[in-house]
Order: C-alpha cells, then structure tokens, then sequence
C-alpha cells in the first residue's frame, strides 16, 4: 500500500479524474472530500461489510422451497387486522 | 442445462434464463450466474445460484411491502447493468428469514436489480438514508397499507 503523509486542505489525486481531499481534522476523526466523475462509485466500506454479513445470514436462512406459501400467509394475518382500525 | 439444487432438486435450466451477475452478490463474489425462480401466487420469488447448488436467496419486490419505493439508480450501475430508456428492469430485496418467520426482514441498502432485457443482473447499494439494512417485512407493509389509504382518502368507500 502507497502511504502518503498529507495536512488539512492537502489532497491527492488518482488516476486523472478523483481527488481526495483532507477537509478537516479532529482528535481520532479526519473529514475526506472526494471529488469524483458520476461513473464511480463511492461509499464506506462498512457498507458493503454490511451487506456481505446480511447476505450471508440470508443464505442461511433455512427455509424450504415449499414453505413460502407460509411466508405468505403472515401478510394475510396482518392485513385484516390493518383493516379494522 | 441440468442443475441439482439443495432445495428444489433438480431443475432443467435454459441457457437464456441466466442471469450474469458480473460482480455475484457482496459476500459471494465468486458466484456469477443466478436464475430467477417465482412463487407462484407469492409475494416471494428465488434467486437460485447456477453456480453453487446450495445457494438461494428468497427476494421480493419492495415495493411490495414499502411505502413509496422509490430507488436512484447510482450511474455505474446503471452503466454496469446497461440500463437504457427501453431496457425492463426490476428491483427487488433479498429476505432473511429467521427462526420466527414473522421477523422476517428485506434489505433495502443493498437491492438486486435484473435487467430482463440484457439478463443482466447487480446488487447495488442505495445511496437513500432511509434505505436500512434490515426492514421489518410485516411491519413496513403495515405501515404501507395505512399511508396508501390516507393517500386515497376518501375515494376508498369501504
């Protein structure tokens, strides 16, 4: 990984079209400006962490083919109920 | 195409139904080709893995279940998904399903979007706040059930 030292209001540049700024710092927390064309995506890595994990729960969910008539019955549960007020 | 699957046993598969997911889905990178599979008369459909057997995700369609979906498509994906003014596009969730059924949540942070037009297929990330990773499937269509009939107030005379 290229490590680069930079002060508040210094950035860099990579590739020739997105620039990372340091905006601001304080204590343990820097603010980042990132100025990119439309066609690239940017987000917090946390994020896609996130999703990864909540995937992988999904894809544990056990349930079987068959029983997603079941699924659907909860929502006739609770839409009548949903009627009455 | 012959594909043994852990929950529907063995389905005969069209080459043409395959859905290429470039990027497979965040967590399973390597898995790259899905198909579509409905329920019928359910909310619910699958996306069954073409290339792992034991890999299927229940899906629906948000707005199934919440108020006023609406998604902004972020431009790579839109560009990854080629995505133009005649492609037929559809968004759904992928559900999780736990032990109580009734807590039964749709990620709205990270939608699938299918390009039925190109059979193509991505999971994306919603750069709308309100897009959680975890929504409560019975209590958002509660919840949409009683906004939609305050929209329609009084044409509904019920």
């Amino acid at each position: 990984m290229l490590v680069l030292t930079r002060k508040k209001n210094e950035s860099i540049i990579i590739g020739d079209s997105v620039e990372i700024v340091v905006v601001d710092i304080k204590g343990d927390q820097i603010k980042i400006g990132i100025n990119a064309p439309k066609n690239i995506s940017v987000h917090r890595k946390e994020v896609y962490e996130e999703i990864q994990r909540e995937n992988i729960l999904a894809a544990q969910s056990n349930i079987k083919a068959g029983k997603i008539k079941e699924l659907d019955q909860l929502f006739k549960i609770k839409k009548p109920d949903v009627d009455k007020h | 195409m012959q594909l043994n699957t852990s929950r529907f046993g063995t389905l005969e598969i069209n080459e043409n139904d395959v859905y290429f997911f470039k990027y497979g889905v965040f967590g399973f990178e390597n898995y790259k080709k899905f198909v579509f599979l409905n329920e019928e008369e359910s909310m619910f459909s699958w996306l069954q893995s073409v290339d792992n057997p034991d890999l299927a995700f229940v899906i629906i369609r948000p707005i199934d279940f919440y108020y006023n979906y609406i998604l902004d498509l972020d431009l790579p994906d839109a560009n990854d998904l080629m995505i133009d003014d005649n492609s037929e596009t559809e968004i759904f969730c992928i559900v999780v399903i736990p032990e109580d059924t009734s807590m039964m949540t749709g990620n709205l942070q990270g939608p699938i979007i299918l390009n039925k037009s190109r059979m193509l297929g991505k999971q994306v990330i919603s750069l709308n706040p309100e897009h959680k990773l975890k929504h409560f499937i019975l209590d958002e269509l509660k919840r949409k059930v009683e906004l939609e009939k305050g929209d329609k107030a009084g044409e509904d005379n019920r």
